[in-house]
């Protein structure tokens, strides 16, 4: 009876001291980063605020003409063209990592593997800026393209690719690649070769093989890396800036002309939560993605 | 058998796809390398000859007479300033919230996992005009330091994923036996954990810093007179004389770039790989 | 009195997860004199990896208390208790040398460099790693046995109060496993410290310990020496899972003659057993295959069946038998019995009733 007692004792402060101490480190260790994601949400009300006042006025009053002048003809045309190029940039990038995907996981030489990966990385982090220099020697007036159809053709200057959509997309394409590869590596390594081998074996031509195996099984990566090169691209403002000159607008560039030189900060503000809205929209749906991928693993 | 002949021959396509598209992903690259060493003074594409002379001209700029007026020096020093400071506060803020991340299981966890990988999605220009409008409204000068916060707001996840990949390699058994040898948890985590982590810690704090190093959105908006980015210097550049010089200087970032990777490689690569047990 | 002299106490530890959902730990009450190694053994999930971490202070009892050398441990963090562990994963860190991970706790302890050095020495000279040769190695470039030397080494330096083992000869195969049982046995009695050697493994078990708990389900079946769990099971899980035995149930008791019964098994043979106070029907009587009889002839009160193989390995024949209800027996020795018989033959099969044992179902 008395060890009872004396056990009942010792498990009451026990108890009480596991509830309190494992609660405040996990606030202090996430402090650091819940600042600096803290002042990502706080920069999203400032704007959500100044979206609903009145121009000029912005912190005093409340109005929805900001968002009634997004909303309007023109500036819907911009962000649905935006849209269009993120949406086509991302079906472009995810057909060119497919065949780099796959020799990423094929080959059985790590140090191809390696070199592929900073190949394919270097553009993204060299950045558009340094690179811009180098599109426009390829794509110019006088850019390479151009010389070798002169040579071909002998009529200068045949195509022009700088300075709208096609330059625009080639810069969104090339930035984006790793975005689309990286999912797709890591679904299409899941794929286990016996499997690849059963569908031949089963009497699958190579080309069912990728239809009706590799393709449904790497359908997770594809649609993750499809999704982050299109919210990525969305929000794309030194591609346009630079390689689009001032023919290709997106929601981007007309956000930096409204806040800036036409000071309109309300309708920049509101054209703001449309972009912030798309990329929200994105993280949802990559995260499902992401769950179903590690689902089906 | 004709299957493996078919392999082989699936498996040489794929490989010269590849080859063709990295090489088309790589030719701006290249292209800026190349016109580097151009003997001209004009943007003609392939160059006459090759030659030094605008690297010469970089480095006059950089070190003569002119050097406080095309400010080269000052700018790329603000930028390795800026990226060494947002890598910095990267792995501050990323390694106990990795920490807190992997070994602890509590209520809104999975939302704040959402919340840090949130600046990946979240677009440059808007982060870039929000924080201008706060700096100009608080009315405080911050200096580089508006630079560097938003820097460390959007690549905070990339730091975050290497610390929680890092951090999930290291045996929690190897922490426990650590507390039973009698460590505090401080002495264990200084101790054990972050050794253990330095690799994936390194890697993160690399990429960090080459991603502020070349950042342009952000610096574009935040930058100031005072505090002028390389980026910036490049772009106001291109805007005002277009000549080989700032292929010169496009280079020679590009060729900075590679040194930190093969450096961080280098010194992580081997001595991380001699005492990790595969 | 008593209590001073105990290493360790448990008294009614509970640990239950999930709101009460999960009792990995059901109420143990153990005590370890100073001095003397416990093995705790039990099929995985029983709740012995539980109940070591709970007296290491890496878990939290639901309730009851832990005495290490008499003081209770409640609220104490794992630094504070002065208890060695040893992983099965062996937790040898990679990233030190062995020297460096030897150390370790000594320079937790804030212990002068000299005598951290001259201790280290000390204790790779017990655990057979000569310092000259081992003291700068990494873990990656030794063995999964000097592995094993080095993490023990670790434990020990510190001297604690107790040092826990969880399983950490797992991953030996079997004569390195006997071979660092019987080892390990003699570290621990040259330094007097009291140990608790959690195992699923029978035969380290016994090797190794003065004394052996098995646990099933959360809770504490039987302690006692090894012999005494092997000849006595105190039911039918601890026999089986302490050696081969075989099994048969009780259908009725005929005749009660002083210390000996005759009863009437269900599989229908009838067989005098040593009685009880579980020698009621329904009740289960074991004996071990050794002391199991064989023979072509009945003995006189042997069970008729059926042999199924016979088998030969290490020098001992090993039959396996069949009772007219499908019952399987199995007997053992070094002598060949039934040289004569072959398989799908009739034998008997008899046992002195001093080495059976009834016991509840």
């Amino acid at each position: 009876m008395t060890t009872v007692g004396t056990s009942e004792a010792a498990a009451a402060p026990l108890a009480s001291a596991i509830a309190s101490p494992i609660r405040r480190p996990i606030i202090w260790l996430l402090l650091p980063a819940g600042l600096l994601a803290g002042l990502l949400l706080v920069c999203t009300l400032t704007l959500l605020r100044i979206s609903f006042g009145p121009r000029y006025a912005e912190w005093n009053g409340w109005s929805l003409a900001a968002f009634v002048e997004a909303f309007s003809p023109y500036f819907l045309s911009i962000i649905l063209n935006t849209i269009w190029l993120a949406l086509v940039s991302a079906v472009l990038a995810t057909v060119v990592s497919f065949p780099i995907a796959l020799f990423m996981v094929r080959t059985s030489s790590r140090l191809a593997r390696d070199l592929v990966l900073i190949c394919i990385m270097l553009p993204m982090v060299v950045g558009l800026l340094v690179q811009s220099f180098g599109w426009v020697a390829i794509l110019g007036p006088d850019g390479l393209i151009n010389q070798v159809a002169f040579l071909i053709t002998g009529e200068p200057r045949t195509f022009s690719l700088l300075f709208n959509t096609t330059g625009v997309l080639l810069g969104l394409v090339q930035t984006t690649i790793p975005l689309a590869v990286l999912p797709l590596v890591s679904s299409l390594s899941v794929i286990p070769s016996d499997l690849e081998e059963a569908a031949s074996v089963l009497g699958a031509r190579r080309l069912q093989t990728y239809r009706h195996v590799i393709l449904p099984m790497a359908m997770p990566g594809i649609a993750a890396g499809t999704i982050l090169v299109f919210g990525f691209n969305t929000g794309a403002f030194v591609v346009p800036l630079l390689l689009g000159g001032s023919r290709v607008s997106t929601i981007a560039v007309i956000i930096r002309d409204q806040m800036g030189t036409l000071s309109n900060w309300p309708l920049g503000a509101a054209l703001s939560m449309a972009l912030i809205f798309i990329a929200l929209s994105v993280q949802v749906a990559h995260r499902h993605m992401g769950s179903r991928s590690r689902f089906e693993r | 058998m004709s299957g493996i002949g078919r392999h082989g021959a699936e498996s040489a396509l794929i490989g010269s796809v590849t080859a063709i598209l990295i090489a088309l992903i790589l030719a701006p690259i290249a292209i800026v390398v190349v016109m580097s060493f151009t003997a001209a003074s004009t943007l003609q594409f392939p160059p006459p000859g090759f030659s030094l002379r605008w690297y010469l001209e970089v480095w006059h700029m950089a070190t003569g007479d002119a050097a406080s007026l095309t400010r080269l020096t000052e700018s790329f020093r603000v930028s390795v300033a800026i990226a060494a400071l947002t890598a910095f506060l990267c792995v501050l803020a990323s390694v106990p919230a990795s920490y807190a991340l992997v070994r602890y299981r509590f209520p809104g966890r999975s939302a704040v996992e959402e919340l840090l990988g949130l600046p990946i999605v979240f677009p440059a220009v808007v982060l870039g005009i929000a924080l201008l409008i706060l700096v100009s409204v608080s009315g405080i000068e911050f200096g580089l330091w508006q630079i560097v916060a938003a820097h460390a707001i959007t690549f905070l996840p990339f730091t975050m994923r290497n610390c929680i990949t890092a951090l999930k390699g290291v045996d929690p058994e190897l922490e426990e036996a650590a507390k039973t040898l009698g460590a505090s948890p401080l002495r264990t985590f200084v101790e054990i954990v972050l050794p253990l982590m330095r690799a994936g810690i390194a890697w993160g704090v690399l990429l960090v810093f080459i991603l502020s190093f070349n950042e342009f959105t952000l610096s574009y908006f935040l930058y100031t007179v005072d505090v002028f980015p390389l980026s910036i210097w490049l772009f106001q550049q291109s805007n005002t004389s277009f000549s080989p010089a700032i292929f010169a200087v496009s280079a020679l970032t590009i060729f900075f770039n590679i040194g930190i990777i093969l450096t961080v490689d280098a010194i992580v690569g081997k001595r991380g790989g001699a005492h990790i047990r595969s | 009195m008593t209590e001073k002299d105990n290493a360790l106490e448990l008294g009614d530890v509970k640990c239950h997860f999930a709101q009460g959902k999960v009792r990995a730990v059901d109420g143990v009450s153990l005590s370890v004199p100073r001095g003397e190694i416990l093995s705790i053994l039990g099929p995985s999930g029983c709740g012995k990896t539980t109940l070591m971490r709970m007296i290491a202070g890496l878990e939290t009892p639901t309730q009851g208390y832990i005495r290490i050398h008499g003081r209770d441990v409640a609220g104490l963090t794992p630094q504070q208790r002065n208890v060695g562990l040893v992983f099965q994963s062996l937790a040898v860190f990679p990233h030190m040398t062995v020297e460096k991970n030897v150390a370790f706790g000594l320079r937790m302890r804030n212990v002068a460099s000299e005598t951290i050095r001259a201790k280290v020495r000390d204790v790779l000279e017990l655990v057979q790693l000569p310092p000259a040769n081992f003291a700068a190695r990494w873990p990656n470039e030794l063995s999964g046995g000097q592995l094993q030397r080095v993490a023990l080494a670790r434990t020990l330096v510190t001297q604690p109060a107790l040092v826990l083992f969880d399983e950490p000869m797992a991953a030996l195969d079997r004569r390195l496993r006997d071979y660092m049982a019987v080892e390990l046995r003699a570290i621990q009695k040259k330094m007097g410290i009291a140990a608790v050697y959690v195992t699923h493994d029978q035969q380290t078990a016994s090797t190794m310990s003065d004394r052996i708990a098995v646990m099933s389900g959360g809770k504490v079946l039987q302690v006692g020496p090894p012999p005494d769990i092997y000849n006595a099971p105190a039911n039918r899980f601890v026999a089986e899972f302490v050696g081969d035995a075989n099994i048969l149930t009780v259908g009725k008791v005929l005749s009660v003659d002083g210390d000996i019964s005759e009863v009437e098994v269900e599989a229908g043979c009838r067989l005098r057993v040593k009685a009880c106070e579980h020698l009621t029907k329904g009740g289960k009587i074991i004996f071990r295959p050794g002391q199991t009889q064989v023979d072509v002839a009945d003995p006189g009160g042997g069970m008729q069946a059926k042999l199924v193989s016979v088998s030969f390995n290490s020098g001992f024949y090993h039959w396996q038998m069949e009772l007219p209800d499908g019952t399987s027996l199995s007997a053992g020795s070094t002598r060949d019995y039934l040289a004569s018989a072959s398989t799908g033959q009739s034998v008997w099969v008899s046992v002195d009733p001093e080495h059976t044992r009834v016991v509840e179902a």
